[in-house]
Formats: C-alpha cells, structure tokens, sequence
C-alpha cells in the first residue's frame, strides 16, 4: 500500500481545516492518526475515501477496495443488521462476520433496535466483510463498553495481521495508538504541526511497551497542546 | 360512537325538514343505497367510477415517480420543474373541466385526465420533496462500498421517500374521488358523478343523497386499505 500526501490543504468556508500537509508511507501499515477532537482528522479521512475533494496539494493512495468505518455508523435504518452487511458484501458469510462483533443473535434487528454500541459493532462487521486493501476508522472504538472494546481491538489486529491489509485509524486515545500502531502521527489543529512516531510491528508488543509508548505519546499531545495556547 | 350521532342529527334534521326534495333522512338515503347496490346499473356506475379514478391514479403515481425521482436527482430540473408543478397545482379543477371538453370531448377520457392533471404535480412534488430529503451521509457510505445504482436507489432513495410517497396517496385518495365525481358531472357520460347530475334533472335528491353515501363509503374504503398497505410496507417507514 502507498499513501502519499503533497501539500494537501482543504478549507471550509473560508476556514482551513487541513493546511499544507504532507506526509508518505509505503508497504503494509497501520497508521493512527493522534490528534484532540476537531482538528480536522476525519476530514482527511473523508479525502482519502475520495469523497470529498482537496483544494489544494494532491493525495496519491494505491488502495484498490477501500471501507470505511464511520463515526457516525451510517446503517441504512429499514435494513436489518444481516441485510446492512449483504448489500455491501453481497455472498460474503454474513453470520461468521456477525460472529465475529458478538452479533450473531441480533442479525435480524433492525439498527433502531440497537444500541450505540451494536451499532458500532455492525459497522465495523461491514467494514471487515468488504474485504478491503485499505480501511479507514473515524474513531472506531467511541461508544463501546471496556470489554467489547478490548475484544474488538484484539480482533482488529489479528485480522490486519492475517490479511493483506493495511489500516488508518483516527482516535484520540493514545492507548489505542499504542496499542495497535505500526506508526503514528500526532497533530495539531489544522495539521499546522505534525509529529511522525514510528513503531515497530505491534503483534506481540508487550503491556509494558504499551504502557510507555502510550505514556510518551500523551506527553507529546500534553505539549502540543500547550503549544497552541 | 361519533357515527351514531351523526346520523341521529341528520334523522332528527330531516324529520323536522319533513321533506325528500330538501333532506331526504338517513332511512330513505339507506333505502337508496339499498337499490342502488341490489341493481346492477348501480354497481356498474360505481365500478365504472371505480376504473376512471384508479386509471387516473395510477398513470399519475406511475409518471410522478419518474418525474419526482428526475427532480429529486437532478438539481437544474428541480429548479425548472417545481414552478411548473406549483402553477398546475394552482389550476382550479374548474378550469380543467372547461378545457377537457373541447381536449378530449365528453366521456372517459375526460374525467380520467382530470384526476391525473389534479394528483400528478402533488405526487410528483411530494415524491421530489423525499427523494431529496435523503440521507446524505448514507448516499456517500453507498458511495464508499460502491452500492449498484440500483440498490442506491430502491434501498436508499426510494425507502427515503416512501413516506413521502404514502403521505401524498393519503392526501391524493381523497382529491380523486372528489375530482372524478365533479368531471363525471360536468364532463362524463357514465359514473356515480354522471347519475348524481341526473338525478338532480329528475329531482330525485334521495338519489343524489345515496350516491353521495356510495362516494364516501369509497372514500373510507380506499383509506384503510391504503392504511393496510402502509402496514405491510411499515419496514421502510421504520426510520432512527
């Protein structure tokens, strides 16, 4: 997979959101996007999926069937939860997938019969089921219980480590940075500054590096915070 | 309970009225009723109403589902189509009635075209409206795991207008048994519309009172089926 960004810059309504940036990154990654809310992350997620076009710089990604994990989950509503995942992947095995998120009993609900979690839990089941080159996840573990996070971050590892896949991941939290990152990139409101953490594979990292990768990654959020004031 | 009451007014109204060219009461009305549905003119003329009215119905719902799927889409004819279908919205019936006969003459053709001509620019507005009250978000999740075009628009846009769609029917149910009955009276040559203009030649007002009843038994009927319908079809209207 490459990802290479050149000068990209996007603005809305005069005000900009995504100023000058660039950045490259090359073969297989998982590469999280760090940042405080409203920096503009899932904007450039948004540009990345190519819906949503640069007005400056350009972005050049190899990615051939790209998914995406929506903040918002963005189910179709009259569908069921089985019906959400078949019309993206038509014939893929919708039970193991559903399985896979703790849903398999709720496959016939319809999303305004589950909750914010469910929800998020299906969303990231129609991602998977794609089977995509590239995913891009708009804080993907927001709204879920302690359990079924720690559940769904394992299971998101493992199958970036068994597929040909590579994933970029916007959070917030630098745990999960740490916990899932082939690489990192810390930014500032407006991508004005960035900061590139590289790691190394993060299958088998162990609690303790875990702890002080995401210990140091909160000071440097800490300081660029700071920074802005 | 509401209908008991209704009609013991109407009962009490036309005993102190005491007359059939005035008021004809509720047990003359229902001793019309009686022989128009033990006739078969009587149920030819309401299934010959029946026909005019579904025809114009259905030709309306069919080209206002196009023309409200190309306006909802297409922003340009939107902006070009919505002042046209205000303005033959506007267009009282009367003055399709004075039109009809010299465009397509007395008969069938007339009062099917007028129930077009009255439901056609509401359903297409309507239908318009849904389409685009779309989900954007959801059109670019479609967008991102490349959605055929056909699913975008049944399970997507379609399902968006639907109550759109339904709401416009429960409105258009009611027009087109009013429209058909005044183009019957005015321009038809069968019909309950037709029979009623007779009987008010022949000053038989226990008929006209009878058919009136048949046109609103009608109107209730075609409302719960509607209502039936949207019960089964109540899938697409579950929404978040």
């Amino acid at each position: 997979m490459l990802l290479k960004i050149d000068g990209l810059t996007k603005k809305f309504d005069g005000e900009t959101v995504i100023n000058d940036l660039t950045y490259s990154i090359e073969g297989k990654f998982f590469l999280t996007i760090l940042g405080s809310s409203g920096c503009g992350k899932t904007t450039l997620l948004r540009i990345l999926s190519g819906v949503l076009k640069p007005d400056g710089g350009t972005v050049r990604l190899s990615s051939e069937r790209l998914a995406f994990v929506f903040q918002d989950d963005r189910l179709i509503p009259w569908i069921t939860a089985r019906e959400n995942i078949e019309i993206a992947s038509p014939g893929c095995d919708v039970n193991g997938y559903l399985r896979l998120v703790g849903l398999e009993d709720h496959g016939g609900k319809y999303p305004s019969q589950m909750s914010g979690g469910m929800k998020r839990r299906l969303n990231i089941a129609r991602a998977i089921a794609f089977e995509p080159d590239l995913i891009l996840m708009d804080e993907p573990f927001n709204s879920l219980d302690v359990v079924m996070k720690d559940h769904l971050l394992e299971e998101i590892k493992e199958i970036w480590h068994e597929r040909k896949l590579s994933i970029v991941m916007v959070t917030h939290d630098p745990r999960e940075a740490a916990r899932l990152s082939t690489e990192i990139m810390l930014v500032r409101d407006g991508f004005n500054k960035t900061e590139i953490v590289k790691l190394e594979n993060p299958i088998g990292r162990s609690a303790d590096d875990i702890d002080t990768i995401s210990r140091r990654l909160l000071e440097r959020m800490k300081e660029f915070s700071s920074y802005v004031q | 309970m509401s209908i008991f009451i209704l009609i013991l007014v109407w009962f009490v109204s036309a005993e102190i009225v005491s007359s059939d060219l005035l008021l004809p009461g509720p047990v003359e009305t229902f001793g019309g009723l009686w022989k128009i549905v033990t006739s078969i003119d009587g149920w030819e003329t309401i299934l010959e109403t029946c026909v005019k009215a579904f025809t114009g119905l259905f030709i309306a719902l069919g080209m206002a589902l196009v023309s409200g799927f190309v306006m909802g889409l297409v922003e340009i004819v939107y902006e070009l189509l919505k002042p046209v279908m205000t303005v033959l919205q506007s267009i009282p019936i009367v003055s399709w009635l004075a039109l009809a006969i010299f465009w397509w003459g007395v008969g069938f053709r007339s009062p099917v075209y007028i129930v077009f001509l009255t439901l056609f620019p509401i359903f297409t507005i309507n239908i318009a409206e849904g389409v685009r009250n779309v989900d954007k978000k959801l059109v670019e999740m479609a967008k991102i795991y490349r959605l055929p075009k056909r699913v975008v628009l049944t399970k997507i846009y379609f399902s968006s207008a639907f109550p759109f769609i339904v709401s416009s029917m429960r409105i258009g149910i009611g027009i087109m048994w009013k429209s058909v009955a005044v183009a019957e009276f005015m321009v038809g040559t069968s019909g309950i519309g037709r029979v009623i203009a007779d009987s008010k030649y022949s000053i038989n007002i226990v008929r006209v009172f009878a058919y009136t009843l048949v046109l609103v038994v009608l109107g209730i009927v075609t409302e719960k089926a509607l209502d039936f319908i949207i019960k089964k079809g109540n899938r697409y209207a579950l929404k978040n």
